[in-house]
């Protein structure tokens, strides 16, 4: 059995930086804050910041005066576990079995798959993609994999006895001691795991504590290391806040693609696909006037990132937002399994779009209303005949029950009024094709409707819907048989 | 010649039973330069519908519309409704089963055009009918270019519903009402 560990290097910062992507660590010095007695100090920091002398614990004021163009970020823990959690959503596209390692690592069984078909870049490409780096090592046990993934950016799968002596040489703090044990085995001069192996058992119980003992055993090989399965909670969510507010279309899309990318990433780890994407886009200073928000009902579970983005600049560039952005938030709302089916092998390109897209595409269009379909009402008067409900390509085809009698194709939204028909007549006075037909109701919603129908027809030979309001003795006309 | 006549004794007849008072006027069916009458209607084919409100026309390509969807149960038809007084009932009494037919009612004749168009280009859908108001101008050469193009490309029929002569369509069939004998 092998396993594969992904452990992220200085994660609460890299799980601020994932939603600042301007803070670029490669580029600009970045410092990561918690707050202590009320004062923001420095938790962790990026090789640029160490390189202008910010170190952990120092005030900000202190960093900011060494460092002018530092960007300095709150930790957050939710966030922190966030990343984890999204990797190890990820992660379920490798193996179906996956373990979160706190604080900082994931695990990643192999049990059932052949190590040599796992590529490493391939996972830490999967990590990358998500706006994490990781180093990925594998071995025989996860105890092995963590501690290879602590000090190796990438270390692929040795032999039992290799990995024996890979081990044997690493440093202490590859495994997960307490510092205060760790600073009195330094003391001792017990620098390596194999040096601390060679403790007797009784002794480090007893000297350095139960979790030191712990980790003694999985050393050993005596025990084995806790691997709770990852169990996917809440919807997948991708956030972005920016420095400079958004206000062109085209930069909105590029940071929306990366929170796509992202979003679809995770749900295909997860095994499904997006059902219904909602993209919150927050303007500076949160105005909640300017706030922006879209739904995507796509019909059918998702997972083309280049379509989403489509449909998402189509919604876009019909109907922008009104305020600069500042923050985008892009939410699957609702997700359902995928259906895979057969690839062919050139493809089909003229293959019709799935009906459900051009839906989501029409309803972006014409001012996000979802109001494509109708269906019939049990309802007498005419104007009420009929509701709209949204479109769902799996509803059940059921028959559409007509009344008997024939109704017009055009029926007018707003009755017009025939004011040169005298009100005290009885009926029409063109030729009358049939009628009368009385309609009444509505007394129960306050709408009430009291008239005869007319089907009568025009000196021009048209025919056309009529009636008698019983209230007024107003004649209308409501419809044409077109 | 005899299929084209039939065609177009075929539509009499219909017209005849569904509008008594009405009768067709001398030009029922015009072929136009390229086109073919039996071709009405058909998929990758652009057909014109030019008639007065109240000749017929809406039924006409109704009635085209529910015999389409019930030959290919598994597709949908649009109508693109910018008088906004397609009346649901009448057009389920018709036999085209509302489900499967997006109604969408633009505010903008522009907004339509839009809407066919990503109708037209998407391919899902079977028939799709625009029915414009009296009033707009004819269609920008460009645009009825792209549409014929895409509605050949995708094998879908377009059917403008129209008062007069906007596009350059594969097919026309022209409908009149006049007083009865």
């Amino acid at each position: 059995m092998s396993f594969v560990c992904l452990l992220i290097p200085h994660l609460p910062l890299q799980a601020a930086l994932r939603t600042h992507p301007e803070a670029d660590s490669a580029q600009r010095p970045v410092a990561l804050m918690c707050l202590q007695r009320g004062r923001r100090t420095v938790h962790s920091t990026n090789a640029i910041a160490r390189r202008d002398g910010v170190r952990k614990g120092m005030e900000l004021s202190t960093a900011r005066g060494l460092c002018d163009d530092l960007l300095w970020v709150d930790a957050c823990d939710e966030q922190t576990q966030h990343t984890l959690d999204a990797l190890a959503d990820a992660l379920g596209q490798f193996s179906p079995v996956v373990s979160l390692l706190p604080p900082d690592a994931i695990v990643v069984n192999l049990a059932g798959i052949r190590p040599e078909t796992i590529a490493l870049n391939a996972l830490t490409e999967a990590a990358l993609a998500l706006g994490i780096q990781a180093h990925v090592a594998m071995g025989h046990t996860p105890f092995a994999a963590r501690a290879l993934a602590t000090v190796h950016p990438q270390s692929p799968l040795h032999s039992p006895s290799q990995e024996q002596q890979a081990l044997a040489t690493l440093p202490l703090s590859s495994i997960q001691l307490p510092p205060d044990v760790l600073d009195a085995l330094t003391v001792v001069g017990i620098h390596t795991i194999d040096a601390f192996l060679a403790l007797p058992s009784a002794a480090v119980a007893r000297r350095f504590g139960a979790v030191a003992h712990r980790r003694w055993r999985e050393a050993k090989g005596i025990q084995a290391v806790a691997l709770p399965p990852y169990r996917p909670q809440g919807p997948v969510a991708e956030t972005r806040t920016v420095d400079e507010p958004i206000d062109r279309l085209d930069v909105l899309s590029f940071h929306l693609k990366a929170l796509v990318d992202r979003a679809i990433q995770r749900i295909q780890g997860r095994g499904r696909g997006i059902r219904e994407l909602t993209v919150l886009l927050i303007p500076a200073r949160n105005d909640p006037a300017g706030i922006y928000q879209t739904v995507l009902d796509l019909g059918r579970p998702q997972t083309n990132a280049s379509l989403l983005l489509q449909l998402l600049r189509e919604r876009l560039a019909n109907h922008p937002p009104q305020a600069p952005i500042e923050q985008l938030r892009v939410t699957v709302s609702r997700d359902a399994p995928l259906n895979y089916q057969q690839l062919t092998l050139f493809g089909d390109p003229a293959a019709p779009e799935p009906i459900a897209l051009t839906a989501v595409r029409l309803a972006g269009l014409l001012h996000g209303e979802e109001r494509l379909v109708t269906t019939l009402r049990d309802e007498y008067r005419p104007e009420q005949a009929y509701e709209w409900i949204p479109f769902d390509e799996k509803a059940p085809d059921t028959p559409d029950v007509p009344l008997p009698v024939e109704r017009p194709t055009r029926l007018l939204p707003i009755p017009t009024p025939l004011a040169q028909w005298e009100p005290s007549a009885l009926e029409p006075p063109w030729p009358v094709t049939a009628g009368p037909e009385r309609l009444q109701g509505g007394w129960w919603d306050g709408r009430p409707a009291a008239r005869d129908y007319w089907v009568v027809t025009d000196p021009m030979g048209k025919r056309s819907w009529v009636y008698r309001d019983h209230r007024t003795g107003h004649w209308y006309l409501h419809g044409i048989f077109d | 010649m005899s299929g084209e006549l039939s065609t177009v004794e075929t539509l009499r007849a219909a017209l005849s039973q569904r509008f008594p008072q009405a009768r067709p006027t001398a030009a029922a069916i015009q072929q136009p330069d390229e086109g073919d009458s039996r071709r009405a209607f058909s998929t990758g084919w652009v057909t014109e519908v030019v008639a007065d409100v109240g000749a017929g026309g809406c039924s006409l390509v109704l009635k085209q519309l529910a015999s389409l969807l019930k030959t290919h149960p598994d597709r949908y038809g649009a109508f693109v409704d910018i008088t906004h007084q397609l009346y649901p009932p009448a057009v389920a009494a018709l036999g085209i089963p509302l489900r499967r037919l997006l109604l969408l009612r633009p505010e903008s004749v522009s907004l339509a055009l839009k809407a066919v168009e990503l109708l037209v280009s998407g391919g899902g859908i079977r028939m799709i009918v625009l029915d414009l108001p009296a009033g707009p101008a004819p269609l920008r050469l460009s645009i009825a270019h792209r549409l014929r193009r895409l509605v050949r490309q995708r094998d879908v029929a377009l059917v403008f519903l129209v008062r007069h002569t906007l596009t350059p369509a594969d097919c026309r069939v022209e409908l009149g009402v006049g007083a009865a004998q």
